[in-house]
């Protein structure tokens, strides 16, 4: 019996339930005797626009089942480094620390360390909401930091196995963060550009230039990017290039493999090896 | 009524009875069919997540559930405003993520219950968790229940590994090292120098096999450390007890004796 993966089959079980069933069945329920009416001391949570260091901050509702919850790292001129936090501390690797945030226990998983854009997170904001659910003692706030940069360990002691697919699935949540209305448009007429210059042209599903390699998955959707390995774990942003700047598909901390959902009619293969770009955040 | 109606009464206090056990009947038949999503054989078998269909426990997950709606106010709050659809969608998420916790707490409560820890029982965490799973008021403030089960799942999962790469035939040659006297019936009747001959020629290349999983997934020195020091001198015996005829023989003999 292995522990982890029955906790990584719970994990994947929410990631991908579906929430469209419908209660078709009929469910025989009699003689329901009434639990007597709950009295309840509301939690508490204030809304935040603009974050401070130390900070625990909720995106609700999240972009997915799970809950998206991050710690506040650092608050640069241009970006939030943010730390996302996983309530599934069984999977803690070397790079993550176990925090205690209010009464739960979460991971900080300073590997998946992102450089969110704070036009970005306000857009976000206008959204969705932003909760504040507690914050992070300096104390520990300064470990996380040590962890983060390499400087002690973390709490785990395994990082292969389940944990390891665990952090793929983790990293691959947190890539929608960065996907906007405007992005999808550029790459919409970046795409019908190519296509009205070369319409004979087909489109491969993989490339590789400077830097990176990337891979076209038609079935998931999915823009798979694989940047050299001298990169990974380094604070970098995944560009791809245009007229009037650029569009961010990732940034924050290198994992080996950034899973960007991308749709068909987005994808193309010569934008991607004429403006696909790693840059320093 | 529908779902939003129903939840927006719940919200404002205003649900009459009738309405309240319409509600619970809502939030057990969505219960029923979530939970089908989630099931692993451990979960089966130990936390019986069907035990949802009997009336008695889902009535009291359901009381829980409808606590922890209230008590996230805020973003309950939030989703009233959205469509019925969507908040269908939430409150369907948001029971996934309360049966996932709930079979989590049972999965750490067997876990400590169960024998799984027992090898080394002075130091597992003392009954820290209830039925339910909820922590011992003393340790809420920190994460030193999390730490230690944390600790204990990942030796637990260096034993399995072990396990996995390391036939019972291989098993001796760990044990040779623990201690090659008390282990040399592991060879039989062979001579010591057979034995020394035996583990020069196929120790390295059992204990690489063992390192290169180690490598492979990740471990760290402390895991590898903990596992020698709370399973192997289990291992070894549990080991020794079913090859060493003579030492079985003197278990016989003493259990005759006393």
């Amino acid at each position: 019996m292995n522990i982890l993966k029955e906790i990584l089959e719970l994990y994947k079980g929410l990631l991908y339930m579906n929430t469209d069933i419908e209660e078709k069945d009929r469910v025989n329920i009699e003689n329901i005797s009434l639990p007597p009416f709950p009295s309840v001391e509301p939690e508490e949570v204030e809304e935040v626009k603009t974050p401070s260091e130390g900070d625990v901050i909720e995106i609700f509702p999240s972009f997915d089942n799970i809950e998206m919850i991050f710690l506040v790292l650092k608050v640069k001129r241009e970006y939030y480094k943010l730390i996302p936090l996983s309530r599934f501390w069984e999977m803690a690797t070397h790079k993550d620390v176990l925090i205690r945030v209010k009464d739960k226990t979460y991971i900080a998983q300073t590997d998946l360390t992102l450089s969110l854009p704070k036009d970005r997170l306000e857009r976000i904001s206008k959204l969705r909401t932003l909760f504040k659910i507690g914050e992070i003692e300096k104390e520990m706030l300064s470990r996380i930091r040590r962890v983060e940069e390499g400087k002690e360990k973390g709490d785990g002691k395994i990082g292969g196995g389940p944990k390891k697919e665990f952090k793929e699935l983790e990293a691959k949540r947190y890539t929608s963060l960065f996907q906007t209305e405007e992005n999808i448009k550029i790459l919409k007429s970046l795409k019908e550009d190519y296509l009205s210059l070369a319409a004979s042209l087909k489109e491969k599903n993989w490339g590789e230039k400077e830097e990176v390699r990337w891979f076209y998955d038609e079935e998931e959707e999915t823009l798979v990017v694989l940047p050299e390995e001298k990169l990974i774990g380094k604070l970098k942003k995944i560009v791809i290039e245009h007229k009037e700047g650029e569009i961010i598909l990732f940034a924050g901390k290198l994992p080996p493999k950034v899973e960007i959902p991308l749709s068909k009619d987005l994808y193309s293969f010569k934008a991607m090896e004429e403006r696909l770009r790693v840059k320093d955040v | 009524m529908d779902l939003k109606t129903l939840l927006t009464k719940l919200y404002n206090n205003t649900l009459k009875d009738h309405e309240y056990k319409k509600l619970i009947e809502e939030l057990i038949k969505m219960f029923i069919k979530v939970s089908n999503s989630f099931k692993t054989p451990l979960l089966e078998k130990i936390a019986k997540l069907r035990c949802w269909q009997k009336k008695d426990v889902y009535e009291d997950v359901v009381k829980d559930f409808i606590v922890i709606l209230l008590k996230n106010r805020k973003r309950f709050e939030k989703m009233l405003k959205a469509s019925e659809q969507e908040l269908r969608a939430y409150i369907k998420r948001s029971i996934g993520n309360y049966l996932v916790d709930m079979s989590r707490k049972k999965l750490h409560y067997y876990l400590i219950e169960s024998g799984l820890f027992k090898e080394n029982q002075e130091e597992a965490p003392n009954r820290p968790i209830d039925t339910l799973g909820k922590h011992k008021e003393e340790d809420s403030l920190n994460n030193k229940v999390e730490e230690e089960i944390l600790h204990k799942i990942e030796v637990n999962c260096v034993r399995d590994i072990f396990f996995e790469v390391i036939n019972e035939e291989e098993i001796k040659y760990f044990c040779y090292r623990l201690d090659s006297k008390r282990y040399k019936c592991l060879w039989g009747n062979k001579s010591r120098d057979a034995m020394y001959q035996d583990v020069k020629r196929k120790s390295n290349s059992t204990y690489s096999k063992f390192l290169k999983a180690i490598k492979e997934n990740d471990i760290s020195e402390d895991a590898v450390r903990e596992f020698i020091r709370i399973y192997m001198s289990k291992i070894c015996e549990d080991l020794r007890l079913k090859i060493c005829k003579e030492v079985n023989k003197e278990d016989e003999y003493t259990e005759g004796n006393t």
